[in-house]
């Protein structure tokens, strides 16, 4: 293993966000990978050193390179050819694209893909894909900051709020909401990050590559964990029972987010292309339901409008929790008249009622003050 | 992935919450994961966001169970962490031995805790990677030992590879821990739980130390 004094970049001396743009570093790297076809980087003579932008983040791409691939490439010498590809096709993509910005997961990703086109097409015509995959579908992803990932986590969670209230209001109430980022692995490396099924993941990048927005990973995972409504509300009742014993509620919050981090990996990662079809089946719906809500919810968030706190902090998961206390409701309450003339006798009897009650206030009242001046 | 929920509830004096903190790479997860599932996995993958795992402890007589929060080291994912520096009972502060940088970077991360976690948190240094250290050691133990007296906590070295001091930083953070509630509370360790750590944090934390 290659250690970190092999690496052939530096990091930026300062961040200069609107410097001029790296064209060195782009011809450099790219002259590096062409000599690369036969022989590993590592064993190359070492290049002069090249200053990277700092949205390229050499030192933590080349801490998540050295901890990549071992699944998909699990000959020694061909992960370390491909991992050599694999960095240089980041850091050539990001210093061409500085307003993308490199975060721990996008190596995953833009792994899977030459580990797919690899076989088929040469490294060059790899590169394209991922860059092009970068400024679309990964765009959310590798913005500054980590919040347009945020927004996802929130708007996914007002999707199970629309559609399943109790869920999601019992998550939040044992404080597993979108603010424990509880599922930003999956939906930031496409699920790549948590599963090894190599079947169910091409099955996925179909389904996220063919999308036009850079939604569908979260009506998918919406539609993933209200699959597993019955499993998640028995963690939750296991968890409070526990904590019953010792009265811990963070306990309970650990225990529960402990589990629903492991979901993809215990129950997705073992399913057939049909139940991934019929969980892509149900995001499709949802994505026809909730696309103006997603878009909504994103927006509000990056707009500051959604605070993270919870259910009844935002207006859609509030209403849900609302409609869910009006279940709660008898019968009776709940149905209010919905014929005009129906509503009109309510209110007539009403005011009728109020007005004799007053009327015999202010009778026994009189009656009262007659009494005490006699 | 973690082994979460090693033992049942109802069987423990203590739950301390614990942030494991430092650069991307410098053997955060490998140093958890050898405490909770007593393995080393050479082919673990970077972590993203945060991952949480158990482990249960015997300290003293005291039945002490830690919940282990391991945070990615990149920076873009510190405001994930954040939450859950929240109600921290210590911090476990890691660099790599052999890779000075993530040493050097140390001042950032103790300003870090500074700034989110309760103050005075009692924290521990943890040099990783002592096996290869051996032949590539870029920060020297006497160095470390300074860093850590300057700021007062205690410096210890790894190696979850070959299991070395593993158990030894937990038992000394869990030390520290009771340490930090004997000073706060002014009186001997309670006995019972509901003398423990306030797991919200809110509690028996008037006092201010200087440390972290």
């Amino acid at each position: 293993m290659h250690t970190r004094d092999a690496l052939d970049v530096q990091e930026p001396q300062a961040s200069h966000p609107h410097a001029a743009p790296p064209k060195r570093a782009v011809s450099q790297l790219s002259r590096r990978v062409k000599g690369e076809g036969s022989v590993p980087a590592a064993s190359a003579s070492p290049p002069p050193a090249i200053i990277l932008p700092e949205n390229c983040q050499p030192r933590v791409v080349d801490a998540d390179i050295q901890r990549s691939l071992w699944a998909l490439f699990p000959e020694t010498t061909k992960r370390m050819e491909m991992r050599s590809h694999l960095k240089n096709m980041l850091l050539r993509i990001l210093a061409h694209h500085r307003d993308r910005h490199y975060y721990q997961g996008l190596h995953e990703l833009m792994g899977y893909v030459l580990y797919v086109m690899a076989p088929h097409r040469p490294y060059e015509d790899i590169l394209p894909v991922c860059e092009r995959l970068l400024c679309t579908r990964w765009r959310s992803f590798s913005e500054p900051k980590l919040a347009n990932s945020e927004a996802l986590l929130y708007a996914m969670h007002a999707v199970l709020a629309e559609e399943d209230a109790e869920l999601a209001m019992k998550l939040e109430k044992c404080g597993v909401g979108p603010e424990t980022h509880y599922a930003v692995s999956w939906v930031i490396t496409w699920y790549v990050h948590c599963i090894d099924n190599l079947v169910v993941l091409g099955r996925l990048f179909d389904f996220f590559i063919a999308d036009e927005t850079d939604t569908a990973v979260v009506f998918f995972t919406a539609a993933f964990v209200l699959s597993e409504r019955e499993q998640l509300l028995q963690w939750i009742a296991d968890a409070e029972a526990e904590a019953g014993e010792i009265g811990d509620d963070v306990m309970v919050m650990a225990r529960v987010y402990s589990k629903i981090t492991t979901l993809p990996k215990t129950k997705l990662e073992h399913q057939t292309v049909e139940s991934v079809n019929r969980l892509i089946e149900r995001s499709i719906t949802l994505r026809r339901k909730y696309t103006e809500l997603v878009q909504l919810e994103k927006h509000n968030f990056l707009d500051g409008n959604v605070r993270k706190l919870g259910l009844l902090a935002n207006r859609r998961t509030r209403n849900a929790a609302l409609r869910l206390l009006w279940r709660f409701l008898p019968r009776e309450w709940r149905s209010p008249a919905s014929e005009n003339k129906r509503r009109l006798a309510l209110l007539t009897t009403g005011i009728a009622l109020a007005a004799a009650t007053i009327a015999i206030t202010m009778g026994s009242g009189d009656k009262g003050g007659h009494h005490r001046l006699s | 992935m973690a082994k979460a929920g090693s033992s049942p509830g109802g069987d423990c004096d203590y739950i301390f919450k614990i942030i494991v903190i430092g650069d991307s790479g410098v053997g955060k997860s490998s140093l958890t994961v050898r405490l909770s599932e007593d393995v080393f996995y050479k082919d673990y993958a970077s972590t993203i966001a945060i991952d949480f795992r158990m482990h249960q402890m015997q300290y003293m007589d005291k039945r002490v169970r830690l919940q282990i929060w391991d945070t990615a080291g990149q920076e873009r994912f510190q405001s994930v962490a954040t939450a859950f520096y929240r109600g921290a009972n210590g911090v476990m502060l890691c660099f790599d031995l052999t890779h000075r940088p993530s040493f050097q970077h140390l001042e950032q991360w103790v300003e870090r805790v500074k700034q989110q976690a309760l103050p005075g948190i009692p924290c521990l240094l943890i040099g990783c990677k002592s096996d290869e250290a051996r032949d590539n050691r870029q920060v020297t133990n006497d160095e470390a030992i300074a860093w850590a007296k300057q700021h007062n906590m205690f410096f210890i070295e790894t190696s979850a590879k070959e299991k070395e001091n593993v158990q030894q930083a937990f038992q000394q953070i869990t030390k520290s821990i009771f340490e930090d509630m004997k000073d706060r509370n002014g009186k001997n360790l309670p006995t019972a739980r509901e003398g423990s750590v306030n797991l919200e944090g809110q509690a028996n934390h008037k006092e201010k130390k200087s440390c972290c």
